[in-house]
């Protein structure tokens, strides 16, 4: 497939997660708006950060004690999921040269990771994937925007609403990696199972970690019984 | 230091960390060679990732946050449509209202 066909398919791929992306971002543009940050300076975090989870968290930490160190650990712990896609990324983006290849880490998210993995067309994966990922930035960006101009005419229920979203969203995220590759269901239920345990008893940033290494314990055993 | 030069500061931080992050899971990913065993488990691990997020939230959710949980994996699974399944989700969500109205 092409370039030009490569990007158009990305493009349309990415479109719903845009949107869905675009939703979240009025929430944070709002959030942002309350703590008194200019639109300008909320819409350039989405540009250089790119990362709602972080995002939100990092907006909790802005009061007094400000703590830079606490901020740099917070945002180490929530973004190491990007370092799980990063590798797996790696695979898809061979064949290209190092500087393209960490110029378009960047628009790196579950969004656009899910949409690349779950592709299945013989496309140029480098040229999908970052035009996947500029369409979903675009739309963050752009609703982070308008949350900022709407703040304050937005309804609670709205609020609490688009606030539970971000969890549809992942979830979805999560159905359609699952639904279009070889995976299944027992590693992710098996992380998740073992989170909400952890959560009980570790700090949250721990019982995710917990998740993770018990995902990969049934991915390994996934794995030997195969061969 | 007001809100905005604290804020300024925290963009850098998390700009610095999530390019770290991303850039060294692609430096990490591009030695790990051939091996197909490693491939497919770094292939798996972000989904798992996405699950331990997921785990815990879904712990604290409210009956009509379920609904809507339920109603979106349901439209996702039978129409394949990403968007139509997160709106019928928000649909149910912005209608928590009335949904507790007619349980009560």
């Amino acid at each position: 497939m092409s370039c030009a066909q490569s990007a158009r398919l990305g493009l349309r791929r990415a479109t719903s997660l845009a949107i869905s992306s675009g939703l979240f971002g009025i929430l944070y543009g709002a959030a942002c708006a309350s703590l008194g940050i200019s639109p300008a300076l909320a819409a350039l975090s989405c540009v250089l950060v790119f990362s709602g989870a972080v995002q939100f968290a990092v907006l909790g930490m802005l009061a007094d004690p400000f703590s830079a160190p606490v901020i740099a650990v917070s945002s180490l712990l929530i973004c190491n999921r990007l370092f799980l896609m990063g590798v797996s990324m790696a695979d898809h983006l061979r064949g290209r040269s190092w500087a393209a290849r960490l110029l378009s880490m960047p628009v790196l998210t579950d969004g656009a990771w899910a949409a690349t993995v779950a592709e299945k067309a013989p496309v140029d994966r480098f040229v999908f994937f970052v035009c996947a990922g500029l369409w979903i930035l675009a739309l963050w960006v752009s609703g982070t925007l308008l949350g900022a101009l709407l703040a304050g005419r937005l309804e609670p229920e709205v609020i609490s609403a688009l606030r539970f979203s971000g969890v549809l969203l992942l979830a979805l995220l999560l159905l359609l990696v699952v639904r279009n590759t070889p995976m299944g269901h027992a590693p992710w239920m098996a992380s998740a199972l073992t989170a909400i345990a952890a959560s009980q008893v570790l700090p949250l940033p721990l019982g995710f970690l917990a998740g993770v290494a018990a995902g990969s314990v049934i991915i390994w055993f996934g794995i030997r019984r195969a061969d | 230091m007001t809100v905005e030069e604290r804020f300024a500061i925290a963009i850098g931080i998390m700009a610095v960390v999530a390019f770290g992050c991303r850039a060294g899971g692609l430096v990490v990913g591009s030695r790990l060679g051939e091996s197909p065993k490693l491939r497919r488990l770094f292939n798996v691990l972000p989904a798992c990732a996405m699950g331990a997020v997921l785990g815990p939230s879904l712990v604290a959710m409210t009956v009509v946050q379920c609904v809507a949980l339920v109603v979106s994996a349901l439209v996702f699974l039978a129409s394949r449509r990403f968007l139509l399944a997160l709106a019928s989700g928000t649909a149910v969500l912005l209608s928590e209202r009335w949904i507790i109205a007619i349980l009560a």
